[in-house]
């Protein structure tokens, strides 16, 4: 018996740490991606991939590496990493008993990693540049994804509503002393502008200037009825996208800058007296801070346009997350209070016990229980690393034919940081001509 | 107990050593092609099946193909056009068009000519053939033949999802457009497809 003992802590302490993934390989990510080196970037996550990302972590690995394949201009291989990642959320939704058990006994690392709904929506923003660059301007497949941003969107607000009822009933039952925000379980992002600008340029690429027009008014509503998300100004280059002179071409610019939030650990405690705690470790989404603070374009032929924000990928993060994060408010309270409550009832029976030696042991076991629950309650801070945190867009009337520029960009001391340079591109009119430039800083 | 414990940790490295020691790890089941095998929800092949029969069961009973025929003498030229994804799924309509043509064409109701992108390659072919073919056997330039109509249609979905719980249905659509007067001779739909997929929330 004692050497079942010996096999079975030194295994329960392993299972207590082993969720702790690596995460020593964001750095060199990190540091290509500041030099603009985004090819070795992506070799890098590729080579971390067994070590850095367990089973339980695919769409983890497949988000970041789709992102730092398009980065890397790899559009085939980004929009098969995405779709994968895209499968391996809807697939996550069905929830392994055994992984839910112990993320119920341990903690939430120990569930498969099922994606944060930003993560869920841009990963088709990203597939439909993906598959318009791939596909050389047709814009079909683009629009597939486009649409399913939009049936995403609109799934996003009902999503965890009832969920969120039960937990916070299941805790109520419980204690009445738990602090509730009921405004967390609101969530107010149900319109991308930066998927509406792209439907408004696929549409008029394709001469639909009907469903262009639509796509152009929802940017504005977006923007109107999402304040928490749009609390800056609305680019000034859509009032003349559906505007080109005959004979005239467009260029549209569209440049990511900046590195997603990432999720930081708060950890809450809560003293119920008698040397017992309530531990409550919760996921909190943090910005990145990005250097950019302007992007200029600049055309070979003189003329200049600075590129405006469209999209706060940072705010949408935080925003979606709302709601995830009160079911995990809920949940991480139950947890703590199932452990706890263990933890007291030995002390309890400790208390109440006759015989010294069993009251010492009852004692032991409660320390330890508590011991436990501290260690064991730990965040979830598992989040994909590589979406952009901006997302700026421009545009510029131009004649047809050849034409070269350069990407600038600029930190808050208009210091340039950064540039991309487009050589002779064939700017043609009737049809869409997009490129964009990336500055991972 | 010392025993028991040892006879059940034994039996599980027993069974955890050879569970894996299958034959192969792939199975595979041959089954009849109009066997319906929905896995994932989305547009497969029982929807192709089920949608391109009742296209082509509407298109060839249409009376105003059969007129074209008896008021020309000929059978009418089809071409086939764009057949749009407005859908959310990456759908290949081309599997679509494919089987509406051949079912057409070996109905004898209509001939077909190369579509815009198949005939580039038999143009490269032609011209190929006249510096290269013999006199006798090289076709002849300018001897294309020009379809009346123009095969066009499209794919849509709507979804619908609450919690675990979602609905997808599509809407398939082509028509028969006279390619001199803009006169569709011919429309058919088929929004037969609707699908209620539910989602497990919890697996072994």
């Amino acid at each position: 018996m004692k050497a079942l003992k010996k096999l079975l802590l030194p295994l329960f302490v392993c299972g207590l740490f082993t969720s702790c993934a690596s995460t020593s390989h964001y750095e060199k990510i990190d540091a290509s991606l500041a030099a603009g080196d985004y090819a070795a970037g992506l070799e890098q996550v590729r080579a971390a991939k067994d070590a850095a990302y367990q089973k339980k972590d695919k769409v983890l690995y497949y988000l970041d590496e789709g992102m730092l394949a398009h980065y890397a201009k790899d559009y085939g291989d980004s929009t098969k990493s995405l779709g994968t990642a895209e499968r391996a959320i809807e697939d996550a939704y069905t929830k392994s008993i055994s992984a839910a058990v112990s993320s119920y006994l341990v903690n939430d690392t120990t569930l498969e990693y099922p994606g944060e709904d930003y993560e869920d929506i841009y990963l088709n923003a990203f597939n439909a540049l993906n598959y318009f660059y791939f596909q050389k301007g047709a814009t079909e497949d683009a629009l597939v994804e486009i649409r399913r941003v939009d049936n995403k969107l609109k799934f996003l607000s009902t999503k965890y509503g009832t969920e969120i009822t039960k937990a916070q009933s299941a805790v109520m039952e419980k204690s009445n002393d738990i602090p509730y925000d009921s405004e967390a379980t609101r969530i107010g992002f149900t319109n991308s502008a930066l998927a509406r600008y792209m439907a408004m340029l696929f549409y008029r690429g394709e001469g639909k200037s009907d469903d262009a027009r639509i796509d152009r008014n929802e940017i504005k509503l977006a923007f109107a009825n999402q304040p928490a998300m749009y609390g800056f100004p609305l680019p000034s280059s859509i009032a003349d996208e559906l505007e080109v002179p005959d004979g005239m071409a467009r260029l549209n610019v569209v440049s990511f800058s900046g590195l997603s939030p990432v999720k930081t650990e708060n950890t809450v405690r809560i003293p119920l007296g008698n040397m017992h705690w309530l531990k409550i470790a919760l996921p909190v989404i943090t910005q990145r801070p990005s250097a950019v603070a302007r992007t200029e374009v600049t055309i070979d032929s003189g003329e200049k346009f600075n590129l405006e924000l469209i999209e706060d990928l940072g705010a949408v993060a935080t925003e979606t997350f709302k709601q995830k994060a009160a079911l995990i408010y809920f949940k991480s309270v139950m947890r703590s209070l199932v452990k706890t409550s263990s933890s007291m009832v030995l002390d309890d029976q400790s208390n109440k016990a006759n015989d010294a030696n069993t009251a010492l042991l009852l004692g032991v076991l409660s320390i330890g229980t508590q011991i436990y629950a501290e260690a064991s309650e730990q965040a979830d801070l598992r989040l994909s690393r590589y979406f952009p945190s901006k997302a700026y867009v421009g545009g510029i009337n131009i004649a047809p034919g050849k034409c070269s520029y350069t990407v600038r960009y600029y930190d808050a001391s208009g210091r340039q940081i950064q540039q991309a340079r487009f050589e002779n591109v064939e700017i043609r009119a009737n049809q869409l001509n997009l490129s964009e430039a990336i500055c991972i800083k | 107990m010392k025993n028991r414990i040892s006879f059940i940790l034994c039996s599980l490295c027993a069974i955890a050593l050879f569970a894996g020691c299958a034959s192969s790890p792939v199975k595979v089941e041959r089954v009849e092609a109009n066997t319906q095998t929905d896995l994932s929800g989305y547009w497969n092949d029982t929807d192709l099946r089920i949608v391109s029969e009742g296209l082509i069961k509407d298109c060839l009973g249409s009376e105003r193909v059969v007129q074209f025929a008896q008021t020309n003498g000929r059978l009418p030229v089809v071409i086939v056009g764009v057949f749009a994804n407005g859908s959310d799924e990456h759908i290949d309509t081309t599997i679509l068009t494919k089987k509406l043509e051949t079912a057409i064409l070996n109905s004898g109701k209509a001939d077909f000519v190369a579509s815009k992108t198949e005939r580039s390659a038999v143009r490269d072919e032609r011209n190929d053939q006249q510096g290269n073919a013999s006199e006798k056997t090289a076709a002849a330039l300018a001897n294309e033949t020009g379809a009346d109509f123009i095969m066009t249609g499209s794919v849509k979905t709507i979804v619908d999802k609450a919690g675990n719980v979602s609905t997808r249905t599509y809407f398939v659509t082509a028509e028969l457009t006279s390619i001199e007067t803009n006169k569709k001779i011919w429309m058919g739909d088929n929004s037969e497809i609707k699908k209620v997929i539910k989602t497990s929330s919890s697996k072994l």
